[in-house]
């Protein structure tokens, strides 16, 4: 009874009970947007690698290798010698190497080399391996395994062939048109970049890029050739797991001071951590004007209730004479309260939750952010309870309003 | 009229007592009430009048337990009203005593039937018996029906009244304070106003308090009271 009495009575002040529920809206959207972000921003990374000990590429910042060997974002500014993986792979203490080469895209997706161990040793998530949608393992010279979401956007199927273009630019101008490659496997979606990339061998990319003459006398022969005797004489990163986590930091310190090539070996959640650090401050200001937003837009509710309170006299009265008391007519102000912003609360969820559906997609390809559509996590319920907190906080003013009025009310004669 | 208004209750033979009454507002130095001695039997309708200031309306914020006696003792239905806590007092006048005053008696926003409802809501009155209850006191309004479903503010000033009436009249409360109700009306809605209002209040059994300086309805009740009379402030 109280609650659709408390709903007729915001029903009839519409006006500014519908100003004040988009405030609420706007605020309580950017607040959980913010909160909910920052938490898939944080678990989308962190999912996006794991069993992976070290990475090495060329000498520059730690962050800089991880976003693009990983994250294939940015751009490589120099390059290792292909050597350097073989010495490594063949390394007493290496369990496995992964070589990455990158460099190369397809219509706005990484193209990146590797060789087969990529598809048995890689892990994400939860220590996931890949798994093949459909397909298998390239072999040949000119074969292609495509992320999930690649095969998906641009339709690609089994035995399609692609051409891969120089550069990562959309439409790279500098096209290896002589040698397409040929779709053998599309991978299952695993939420993380590789779900945007093309994978192909070492010798695939070197064939790619050899002078037209070389190229049109490799293709002729194709069959004859052992893929693995065409390799890159220089390749972008390695990726490493070592036989005892114990001897990490020793080969990150014998790669570092590695004689015959200049190597830098990072800790992929040593990397993570320092790009949380940065991020970490963005973050805080981000979650601080959200708050501020929201407190200005529950100052804005609790104005809007004071300034009915005049309106509101004689509906006290009325109530008290039917015998509410007044902790009743106390509830009532705050149970309106609480419906506005449970409405707006709801409102935004839904709002937010269209949002993360329509834009997924982009978000994922330009900013390689894996977000989910659902809204109900720890941190947005937290957010949701302090929010209810905030909003019984600020109500409280005009409801001791309410109260002391409900205290003086009676039968007042104008005569 | 219907068998739940002829309803025999075991009503006390007395509504209202007062001993030895006094009340000042709070910061005033001079009291505002000061009642010796003062009953009225169950079933009586009493025709209040008095001048402003002359301590009506105070009376009926005290009956209706709004406010509290200084000193003194107010029982109702042979129960020592006045000593209750807010609480109880709440819950007493809103299954015992049925208020109507001046003008914004109901709710604006809500419907006639929500408002009537609100009161049997804090009656504790079973909604089965509301519905009922409420149809035949709309009719014996003279209140179309459709007017149940008209929000309060819609309606006119006579109406809105008229609705109080059935608002007031919903739990069956034994005690009727009305205040004033006929200032806004013209002079036949008055009178048919007084009509409706005595025959109801007798069929519900209620003992009714009518509060008014327009001496001239004063034919329509059983007795008739001055204020000046019961407020022995003066005489002192």
């Amino acid at each position: 009874m109280l609650t659709s009495l408390a709903w007729h009575s915001l029903k009839s002040r519409k006006q500014s009970v519908i100003l004040t529920f988009f405030a609420l809206f706007i605020s309580l959207s950017v607040l959980l947007t913010v909160e909910h972000i920052r938490v898939q921003a944080k678990d989308s990374f962190a999912r996006t690698i794991n069993g992976v000990d070290l990475i090495v590429g060329a000498p520059s910042g730690q962050l800089n290798l991880l976003l693009y060997s990983v994250f294939r974002m940015g751009s490589p500014v120099n390059e290792i010698k292909y050597q350097s993986f073989i010495q490594l792979k063949q390394d007493p203490q290496v369990s496995w190497a992964i070589p990455i080469a990158l460099g190369d895209s397809h219509k706005g997706y990484r193209v990146l080399g590797t060789n087969q161990d990529y598809f048995e040793y890689y892990k994400y998530g939860d220590q996931q391996n890949l798994a093949f949608l459909t397909g298998q393992k390239f072999n040949g010279i000119f074969e292609t395994v495509l992320g999930y979401e690649v095969a998906k956007k641009l339709n690609y199927q089994i035995g399609d062939k692609i051409i891969i273009a120089h550069g990562v630019a959309a439409t790279g101008f500098n096209q290896h048109a002589l040698s397409p490659f040929v779709v053998t496997g599309i991978l299952a979606p695993t939420g993380t970049p590789v779900d945007k990339t093309l994978h192909v061998t070492l010798a695939g990319i070197e064939a790619a890029h050899l002078p037209q003459p070389h190229l049109k006398k490799l293709l002729a022969n194709e069959s004859k050739i052992n893929p693995d005797r065409i390799h890159p004489d220089s390749i972008t990163a390695i990726m490493l797991g070592l036989k005892s986590k114990f001897s990490t930091f020793t080969v990150q310190r014998q790669l570092n001071q590695y004689p015959d090539d200049r190597l830098m070996a990072i800790l992929p959640g040593v990397a993570m951590t320092q790009l949380w650090q940065l991020t970490g401050t963005l973050e805080n200001l981000l979650r601080l004007i959200s708050l501020l937003v929201l407190i200005a837009s529950l100052i804005g509710l609790s104005t809007m209730l004071l300034a009915s309170m005049q309106q509101r006299k004689h509906e006290i009265n009325v109530l008290r004479i039917l015998g509410a008391g007044p902790g009743v007519i106390f509830s009532l102000i705050l149970a309106e309260a609480i419906l506005l912003m449970l409405g707006s609360a709801l409102a935004a969820i839904g709002f937010i939750s269209l949002n993360l559906i329509v834009l997924s997609g982009w978000l994922s390809t330009e900013f390689g952010l894996f977000i989910s559509a659902n809204l109900f996590t720890v941190t947005t319920i937290k957010a949701l309870g302090l929010t209810v907190i905030a909003t019984i906080l600020t109500a409280l003013l005009p409801a001791i309003e309410a109260y002391r009025s409900a205290l003086q009310c009676g039968i007042h004669s104008n005569n | 009229m219907s068998a739940q208004f002829e309803e025999k209750r075991s009503s006390p033979q007395t509504a209202i007592d007062i001993t030895n009454l006094k009340f000042s507002y709070p910061g005033s130095a001079n009291p505002q009430l000061c009642l010796n001695h003062w009953q009225v039997e169950s079933g009586d309708n009493i025709f209040l009048y008095g001048d402003s200031g002359s301590g009506k309306t105070t009376l009926l914020n005290l009956l209706c337990g709004v406010l509290q006696p200084e000193q003194g003792k107010i029982k109702l239905l042979d129960q020592t009203f006045s000593n209750l806590s807010g609480r109880k007092r709440d819950q007493f006048r809103a299954k015992h005593i049925g208020v109507v005053f001046q003008q914004f008696n109901l709710i604006p926003y809500l419907t006639v039937q929500k408002n009537i409802e609100l009161a049997a809501y804090f009656g504790q009155t079973s909604p089965a018996k509301v519905a009922l209850k409420m149809k035949q006191l709309l009719a014996d309004l003279n209140l179309p029906e459709r007017s149940e479903n008209q929000r309060a503010n819609e309606l006119s000033v006579g109406q809105q009244q008229r609705v109080a009436i059935a608002r007031a009249l919903i739990n069956q409360p034994e005690i009727l304070l009305v205040d004033e109700p006929t200032s806004a009306l013209d002079y036949t809605a008055r009178n048919a106003f007084i009509k409706l209002l005595l025959a109801l209040s007798e069929q519900s059994g209620s003992t009714l308090i009518f509060v008014s300086h327009d001496l001239s309805l004063k034919s329509y009740f059983k007795s008739c009271l001055n204020m000046q009379d019961l407020n022995q402030l003066n005489t002192h």
